[in-house]
């Protein structure tokens, strides 16, 4: 994360020096995108990875917390948006439907967060990608927990991996591999737009590895290995973070996403 | 009026004729009609109905009667069939399936088939039976045109799994074959299977697993062309069949027609018998956590088996035979283990296993945890 962020900087600190004048043009601020802010409150979680009792893999606990108020984009980051990006040598390059209102597809974690990055700095706001647990309280209805029944969480693994395995055949229904323009799978309760559609979203968030207490009630250790990051849609996913099209694999498990996309939340934090 | 239902009709009579001897053999339209006629009139008949695979029509595994004409139908369909998400075929089946049903007979039976050509086709077809002996399997007694029949009975003399495959003449051979028109015949031993030590065998389920090579072109935008029907397809998949690079290679004929909710089920301690064929391609088909407990690889039961294969070969042409007891319960995949086209072209199966885990059989000692680099692991190195 620490080497991340230092070439980050040294990318930034290239394009102030080595073009100036580009610079100076780029320094009008731009209007942020449309927002749904979502206020403080409890939510209940399930951390994303796996987690072990013993040497049993079972469900992680489904923990209630305080969440902060959340300000996230309404809408995917669009064809439109991203090629703005592009066109500023800020993002690299991802093949388009050429179609300015469809959902930016067939992007990987690194594509999503320079874009992050560029919106920020034209801004002058924090945008981010959300976290596993902010994405699925904006999805709120739409959302789905990957807990199983306590045959999945017994003795036997092979219960837990058939009903893995049967599950996201279920969730997944018929792949639906048709681009959409936005909008295109309305509002959900919130009014956050296109949530468990034909797009899974990035997220923020590391495969974690943990360990429950005796009791299984609550962690005792987590590890995150960030090579892989959970993506959000109809069901959670783990995908390889430079894979932009998960649909032929990619997965690090489970049933693969249809497109892989992205929206951003706006972090008032800092 | 030339339309290109004459047209490709024309191809075909023109490869069937005898002045066009370019291929390996020479086809030609037979009847048998003057040679001695064979009563079989001490035969009993039985009507056999085909199912879809990768099932298997109700059948006995030790014949409980002598050898009797066993009755098949088989209808011809040219239909267009998703083989991928972005990706279409103008198939050519029997019966309506890629690959085409699988039929048991025990040795020594007589296999008569009727073979229907739907009026509503556009192209003449035939059935070549690898267990049949004479008339290039058969494939001289039934070219049918479209709306016609024909009657086809062959005696199965030699146990094992065969090919049948469609075989209408030169060019026309590859195209319908790779077009889907592919499928096969089980030929049991009348006393069953026997293992390597000729100790009978047998099997709680059998499941046919067809593997086709799809040959499907790319317009000028990268995409899959699909066409509105065979004919129009031909030149442009010609052109990539000959390069012999498939686009897709599937089982029972399309990407994950055999997983998901179409997996296939077992459960621990059966025992079930795979039978695998591939008409013009070769395959190795593996069982991802499991074996091959009696293998008959190139498929004839005359031979024995071999026993706990990892993988086993089918050539090209043929089909071969694989039974294997479940111990473990879980999700296996069945493979083509040239995994560059289980993975990304298509050859992939499935097959839920349920029962009880035996640790056994494995076991995870250590479920993965971060190690001490200090201190740990510098014994593994030579």
């Amino acid at each position: 994360m620490i080497v991340r962020f230092v070439l980050a900087c040294v990318a930034l600190s290239g394009l102030v020096t080595g073009g100036g004048i580009f610079w100076q043009f780029q320094t009008t601020r731009m209007a942020g995108p449309e927002t749904v802010t979502i206020a403080a409150g409890p939510q209940k979680y399930r951390p994303a990875g796996e987690f072990r009792q013993g040497t049993r893999v079972v469900d992680a606990p489904r923990q209630s917390r305080d969440a902060a108020a959340l300000e996230i984009m309404k809408y995917h980051v669009s064809e439109a948006d991203y090629a703005l990006c592009m066109a500023a040598d800020a993002c690299p390059p991802a093949p388009t439907t050429a179609k300015a209102d469809f959902s930016q597809t067939n992007i990987n974690h690194a594509d999503a967060t320079a874009y992050a990055d560029w919106l920020s700095d034209r801004t002058g706001q924090h945008w981010r990608l959300p976290t596993d647990a902010e994405w699925l309280r904006a999805a709120a209805e739409r959302g789905s927990d990957d807990g199983f029944d306590a045959d999945a969480n017994g003795d036997d693994p092979s219960r837990r991996w058939i009903a893995s395995y049967r599950r996201e055949v279920a969730l997944r229904g018929a792949a639906d591999f048709d681009p959409h323009p936005i909008g295109h799978f309305g509002l959900n309760d919130l009014g956050v737009a296109d949530m468990a559609g034909n797009i899974w979203e990035w997220t923020e968030t590391c495969f974690q590895n943990g360990t429950l207490t005796a009791d299984g009630g609550g962690i005792t250790a987590m590890s995150d290995y960030c090579g892989v990051r959970a993506v959000q849609g109809k069901h959670r996913a783990f995908v390889v973070e430079f894979i932009r099209d998960a649909r032929s694999g990619g997965c690090a498990a489970g049933v693969p996403p249809d497109y892989l996309g992205f929206r951003l939340v706006h972090d008032r934090s800092s | 009026m030339f339309t290109r239902r004459a047209a490709i009709m024309g191809a075909a009579m023109v490869a069937a004729s005898p002045y066009v001897i370019k291929t390996a053999v020479a086809e030609e339209v037979m009847d048998t009609s003057a040679a001695a006629p064979v009563d079989l009139s001490s035969l009993t008949r039985r009507k056999v109905k085909l199912v879809a695979p990768p099932f298997v029509h109700p059948h006995e595994q030790v014949a409980t009667t002598g050898p009797q004409i066993v009755e098949f139908e088989m209808r011809i369909v040219e239909k267009e069939m998703q083989v991928d998400e972005d990706a279409w075929l103008q198939a050519m089946t029997f019966n309506g399936s890629v690959p085409g049903p699988m039929m048991v007979v025990h040795e020594g039976d007589y296999v008569e088939l009727t073979l229907f050509n739907s009026p509503e086709n556009m192209m003449q077809h035939n059935i070549d039976f690898h267990a049949a002996t004479g008339a290039l399997g058969g494939g001289s007694l039934t070219l049918v045109n479209p709306g016609e029949k024909a009657v086809l009975r062959f005696k199965a003399t030699r146990p094992g799994v065969f090919v049948y495959h469609c075989a209408p003449g030169g060019p026309m051979i590859p195209w319908h074959v790779v077009s889907g028109m592919s499928g096969c015949i089980m030929v049991l031993p009348r006393d069953g299977l026997k293992d390597h030590l000729g100790a009978p065998v047998s099997y709680d389920r059998v499941y046919y697993i067809g593997e086709n090579d799809f040959y499907i072109p790319r317009g000028e935008d990268g995409a899959y062309m699909r066409f509105a029907d065979a004919g129009e397809g031909y030149a442009d998949t010609l052109a990539v069949m000959n390069r012999l690079i498939p686009s897709h290679v599937v089982f029972n004929g399309k990407v994950g027609a055999l997983t998901g909710d179409n997996a296939m089920t077992a459960e621990q301690g059966e025992t079930v018998l795979f039978v695998h064929s591939q008409a013009n391609r070769d395959t190795r088909p593996h069982l991802i956590g499991g074996h091959g407990d009696l293998v008959w690889e190139s498929g004839k039961f005359n031979n024995p088996p071999e026993r706990d294969l990892e993988t086993w070969f089918i050539r090209g042409g043929s089909a071969g035979a694989a039974l294997y007891t479940f111990l473990q319960p879980g999700v296996y995949a069945y493979v083509n283990h040239n995994l560059i086209e289980a993975v990304n072209l298509g050859a992939t199966a499935h097959v839920l296993v349920g029962g009880n885990w035996n640790n056994d059989l494995m076991e995870q000692v250590v479920a993965p945890v971060e190690y001490d680099v200090a201190h740990e692991g510098r014994t593994a190195l030579p």
